[in-house]
């Protein structure tokens, strides 16, 4: 699954590391990065892989506190939820 | 008025009763300044025991719990601790001295990158550069420690920004109440609730952590469906409930595991589907629609698909799902389980049998609040078969994280926020020598904690599954060099007694619980007990290995 997401976030320090490590740590490869400051505000174009649904990273990117709004991409996106929560569950029992 | 006075204000201003803090180099303006601070600063012997301290404070008493360390080994130490707070959703402000900002990034002495070092394992963490933002920076970790779904907030603080001076201390406060569940999404909860027939209430940590107890009760009486419950989710309904099936999980019950293996809908309140609890995460309730109820929206269908998602305050969705339930064959079906796996406390030999030591404590201890800590293993699992917890808050355990060590640094913070209450931690020899310079804490303030020791000479949960799954291959798990606990406990001026045998039980349990300060009983039990009934990994709840 591709996904593509657009993220502002306040800018303070680390918070985009704090957003990539949230998609390493949660099993989203990025492929592509674009990152903008203006001002107080950093905007990040974020595009990538994964075998997991995009909701698992939007709501865990959702819950940093810089985060002020994602969208995602809709023509690159496959949520899948339901097959994709399959997937990680087929996994985790081994 | 410089940087480190503005900390100290805010933490007053806070209403924060007492601090676990750690001296040294990079943190030394701010300890200055604690000596007039209207709070109690606590020495802990070792930062990560004040960490834990901080932890089991919180826990105990639902305030955010406080510690303080200085650059270096002093931040790294605190690392577990935070990780431990991370992980069971424990409300904690962390600050730990820096570098001054010339230095960061140089390699200087005492420097490292804490800030990078704990992204994973925070709720948010801030690096102060200005004094001027101080005080607003405190105020709003503690607002995010402990809004929402609570956690560890970690504030690396530069010894030069502690020292800039400071012309005013301003905050606006920005916390709101916690959101309420969609309503369309109540009534579809609704409708799932009143067609089920073999509905169970899967009860986790987060009831406790909302303070939503009365209103889960509540919740269960009034639909009267059998309820299970995490690790953390004990004392969740009163230990003695008709309804209350008791812990599901690797090592839960078998009527909770056979409950919610049968069950039609399983109605999640404040759990996260933690493989503990479920097994086989395919296999786990697997005819079961789910309502999940949580305040964490990233919970939602993160392990197992909701039918529907109630997302917000639990004591509101909680009110809104109390509607009587027509179950009684399921009811009578659930209690025949009951009745029939309740535990035997009959052991062969003359050997201490530690579940029944411990539910003969519980006994004994029946007067005023008694708080439980327990350290990580055979004995933590024993404690929460075979302790009947009334409330959330008496059972303070490391559930996320699994911290050996946990249990006696637990007790501290506990005893401080709770200094009426009998606090008991109960560990075990491999878990008590990971936090064992605390009994000088235990010492120094006089706490009166009570310290149940199971000793076995093993690092017993590894040496079982070395049994079970490693064909007896025992490797580093003989601890038969251990110390004397009691004199070791007697040099830290704490009061010891040891037991070995059955016939010595009652009179170490009053040794125990008599006892006016802090006191440890040495307990000597059987190398080869085993923790059952046990789920093996990658197997269904279903299938309990009994030994």
């Amino acid at each position: 699954m591709t996904f593509s997401a657009e993220i502002t976030a306040r800018h303070e320090e680390g918070v985009l590391e704090r957003i990539l490590r949230v998609c390493r740590h949660r099993g989203f490869d990025w492929e592509s990065l674009r990152a903008r400051r203006d001002l107080g505000t950093v905007s990040i174009e974020l595009s990538g892989s994964s075998e997991r649904a995009l909701d698992l990273l939007l709501r865990q990117l959702e819950k940093l506190d810089e985060v002020l709004s994602i969208t995602p991409r809709p023509s690159l996106v496959d949520r899948r939820l339901p097959d994709a929560s399959k997937k990680l569950a087929e996994s985790l029992s081994g | 008025m410089i940087g480190a006075d503005a900390i100290v204000r805010a933490i007053e201003d806070e209403g924060v009763e007492l601090v676990f803090g750690y001296p040294g180099g990079a943190i030394m303006p701010l300890f200055d300044r604690l000596l007039e601070a209207k709070f109690k600063t606590i020495l802990p012997r070792h930062e990560q025991g004040g960490a834990l301290a901080a932890d089991g404070y919180a826990r105990a008493t639902g305030r955010v719990g406080v510690c303080i360390a200085t650059s270096g080994p002093g931040a790294t130490n605190l690392v577990t601790g935070i990780a431990n707070a991370y992980l069971d959703s424990v409300p904690m402000v962390c600050i730990t001295g820096q570098v001054g900002q010339p230095l960061i990034g140089t390699d200087a002495f005492q420097e490292v990158d804490i800030f990078g070092l704990c992204f994973g394992i925070v709720k948010h963490s801030y690096i102060a550069r200005r004094g001027e933002d101080l005080y607003a920076m405190v105020r709003r970790a503690f607002e995010l420690a402990r809004s929402g779904r609570p956690g560890p907030v970690l504030i690396d603080l530069p010894k030069d920004v502690s020292l800039q001076k400071v012309s005013e201390l301003v905050f606006q406060a920005q916390a709101a109440g916690d959101p309420l569940a969609p309503r369309e999404n109540l009534r579809a909860a609704l409708a799932l609730l009143k067609t089920a027939q073999r509905p169970v209430i899967y009860a986790g940590g987060g009831i406790g952590i909302a303070d939503a107890v009365e209103e889960f009760r509540s919740f269960a009486h009034a639909t009267r469906a059998p309820v299970v419950a995490t690790l953390k989710g004990l004392g969740s309904m009163e230990a003695d409930d008709p309804q209350f099936l008791g812990m599901l999980g690797m090592h839960g019950m078998k009527a909770a595991n056979y409950a919610v293996h049968e069950a039609d809908l399983l109605i999640a309140v404040g759990a996260r589907f933690d493989d503990r609890a479920t097994g086989k995460l395919l296999e786990f309730a697997p005819g079961a629609a789910v309502i999940h109820l949580d305040i964490d929206a990233a919970e939602m269908s993160k392990l197992r698909q909701a039918n529907v998602s109630l997302c917000g305050s639990l004591t509101a969705s909680l009110g809104a799902l109390s509607v009587p339930l027509a179950i009684e064959p399921w009811l009578r079906r659930c209690q025949d389980w009951k009745a029939a796996y309740s535990w035997d406390y009959a052991a062969p030999g003359d050997a201490i049998y530690a579940p029944r030591l411990l539910q003969r404590c519980a006994q004994l201890s029946k007067k005023g609040r008694t708080i439980v800590t327990a350290d990580v293993g055979q004995h933590q699992m024993w404690v929460a078969q075979h302790y009947p917890f009334d409330h959330p808050r008496d059972h303070l355990t490391s559930g996320g994280l699994g911290t050996m060590g946990f249990g006696l640094p637990a007790a501290i913070g506990a005893q401080f926020g709770e200094p009426e209450a009998t606090v008991i931690c109960v560990s075990g020899d491999g878990s008590i020598m990971m936090n064992i310079q605390e009994l000088a804490t235990l010492h120094r303030y006089q706490l009166p904690v009570k310290i149940l020791l199971f000793d076995n000479q093993r690092l017993g949960m590894v040496r079982q599954w070395q049994e079970i799954f490693f064909e007896e291959r025992y490797s580093a798990t003989d601890l038969s060099d251990n110390p004397d606990f009691v004199l070791v406990a007697r040099a830290f001026g704490v009061a010891a007694m040891r037991i070995e045998s059955r016939d010595e039980e009652e009179a170490g349990l009053k040794f125990l619980l008599e006892t006016e300060g802090p006191c440890l009983l040495h307990v000597r039990i059987d190398p080869s007990a085993n923790v059952w009934p046990l789920v093996p990994p990658g197997v269904s709840n279903f299938h309990m290995m009994e030994g």
